[in-house]
């Protein structure tokens, strides 16, 4: 059985990611995963200066799932070289880095400082966090704006690219083109979705702007159906995310048509989630006589 | 830090909606102190999707059992209740920083309500060091105070916002009926509702007493990854995780807005 993943130059070990966000800069799950398991670690995403990120409350748990408002407090990007790389160039899975900004340029000043790095083995590029006033959402909802962010950065960078896209659009099969159309090496979907709870006693939003990114296995459905709808409109592979708390789940994904998967806000629930997906999905695919990423597309879903 | 299958020992009603629930703890997980925390997934369903933070209320270091104090507020802790001797429950702990001793030899701890654990371990931990603490818990009424295991060498004041039990008032207005050799070379230990704990550092610093809470923030990780349950500071920091730079916290460096 071979579930390896190669993008542009790099492969991709099995199919289980972490999702961006979900898992800090890896060392904070130290001691409590086997990363031997999981094929990639997609980084909290990094910004050029470091950010505090928004006010508290940052969290909110929905009917199976959660809202988060976390405005992408991050140590910036100078910082996270500094302090953070040395940890992630010891684990053996592979290291995608996730991008963010409020203007193309700041996309485009962490991945020139990125770019030769060592042990950064690519970039996801943030295009559809929900909690930030400027760029992040906004940037991914127009294909447009996701082409020419795509062509800028594929002009400066040899690493594998990938697009990170938001479900808050009419046609999420439009801006996953636009991001092929330019370089992109794969897309991956789902951003978080909007959301937002109001407290019966106070009447107001709990979350300082209102609204924040619903995750968790309510959007499970929500995951599957973009993932299908997406790998129908391109060729370049789909990183499945999204709802995913079980192996069956990203199995789901799978089936719908990504190549591999991350596993997102199911990790805080479980830390080990992860690498117990990676074991269900081995296990079951053996099973069903599954050898390859190929032969799960081709039952067609 | 370690995930572990904690197996329930005991899970016994303490007060009305109020249990503690007795843990194993293996031999390869550090021994916890007072302050820190543990957080529990019951039965991994996804409606709670989240884990439940709780601090300790006590530990045993010769069975290694230990045990947190929880009020039954919601689906979680609804499930917990329901607990039998034997069954298994998914804990994440020990984590974050504990409670600290200083110069200072007269401990004044102060628990309300569900801040109730964290101060019994602290009080039963400080009598064992042979300090004398004075525990100031506080409810709403009687049959909210639980029974607790405490050692003889801790004094115990319950205040009672109705006054159907002990001190007729809030933790704090107990406070301000201590004599001065009652508060000499004090230090104050707290966990409990913001509001509280918002009075008492507002309590301690214009007189001059050291004053470390303990913090309860929604968490998601409980790992320092998510940094969802961060705090605004006074310090060059601005925002800190309660879960990694806390739970417990000199009280002047939260802004206690």
């Amino acid at each position: 059985m071979e579930l390896t993943l190669k993008l542009r130059n790099l492969l991709l070990p099995n199919p289980v990611g972490v999702a961006s966000g979900t898992f800090g800069y890896a060392k904070e799950y130290d001691g409590l995963v086997d990363f031997g398991r999981i094929g990639a670690v997609y980084t909290k995403a990094i910004t050029p200066e470091p950010r505090v990120g928004n006010p508290a409350p940052r969290l909110v748990e929905t009917p199976a799932g959660m809202l988060n408002s976390i405005g992408l407090a991050n140590v910036g990007v100078e910082k996270f070289v500094a302090d953070k790389m040395d940890f992630l160039r010891k684990i053996p899975s592979k290291v995608i880095v996730n991008v963010a900004g409020a203007v193309d340029s700041d996309y485009e000043r962490v991945v020139e400082a990125l770019e030769g790095v060592e042990g950064v083995d690519g970039f996801e590029i943030n295009v559809s966090c929900p909690n930030v006033k400027h760029g992040g959402m906004a940037l991914g909802t127009d294909p447009r704006l996701v082409a020419g962010i795509t062509k800028s950065l594929r002009a400066r960078t040899a690493k594998p690219l990938i697009l990170k896209l938001s479900p808050n659009v009419t046609d999420i099969g439009s801006t996953a083109e636009a991001a092929e159309a330019e370089g992109a090496d794969a897309v991956s979907c789902i951003n978080t979705l909007v959301g937002m709870v109001i407290d019966l006693k106070t009447k107001k939003p709990v979350l300082p702007f209102g609204t924040g990114g619903l995750s968790g296995p309510a959007v499970l459905p929500v995951a599957v159906a973009a993932v299908h709808k997406v790998s129908r409109r391109v060729k370049i592979p789909v990183v499945g995310i999204g709802g995913i708390t079980s192996w069956e789940g990203a199995v789901q994904h799978l089936l719908a048509g990504a190549s591999a998967i991350q596993v997102g806000s199911g990790t805080f629930a479980n830390p080990r989630l992860a690498q117990e997906v990676h074991d269900g999905i081995v296990a079951w695919a053996w099973e069903e006589g599954i050898r390859s990423l190929a032969d799960f597309h081709a039952f067609g879903a | 830090m370690k995930q572990f299958d904690a197996e329930i020992l005991e899970n016994r009603e303490l007060a009305e909606d109020y249990f503690e629930m007795f843990l194993s703890w293996p031999e390869d997980v550090r021994v916890p102190f007072p302050g820190q925390v543990v957080s529990l997934n019951v039965d991994r369903n996804i409606t709670p999707f989240l884990r439940r933070p709780f601090a300790l209320a006590s530990f045993d270091r010769t069975n290694r059992i230990a045990s947190v104090i929880y009020h039954v507020r919601g689906p979680a802790t609804e499930r917990m209740r329901i607990k039998k001797p034997g069954d298994v429950i998914d804990t994440l702990g020990p984590r974050g920083f504990y409670f600290q001793v200083g110069r200072e030899r007269n401990p004044i701890l102060v628990g309300g309500g569900i801040g109730t654990g964290p101060m019994v371990f602290a009080a039963n931990w400080l009598a064992a060091k042979g300090y004398t603490p004075r525990l100031v818990l506080g409810y709403r009424t009687e049959s909210l105070f639980p029974k607790l295991d405490l050692s003889p060498l801790v004094r115990l004041e319950v205040c009672t916002d109705d006054g159907t039990l002990g001190f007729h008032g809030s933790t704090v207005a107990f406070l301000d009926s201590l004599t001065d050799t009652d508060k000499a070379d004090a230090f104050v230990w707290a966990c409990g509702p913001n509001a509280m704990l918002r009075a008492l550092h507002f309590w301690c610093a214009p007189r001059g007493i050291s004053c470390k809470v303990s913090l309860e923030e929604v968490m998601a990780c409980g790992v320092g990854a998510c940094v969802g349950c961060t705090v605004e500071t006074t310090d060059e920091r601005k925002m800190v995780r309660v879960c990694t730079e806390g739970p417990v916290f000199p009280s002047e460096v939260i802004r206690w807005n």
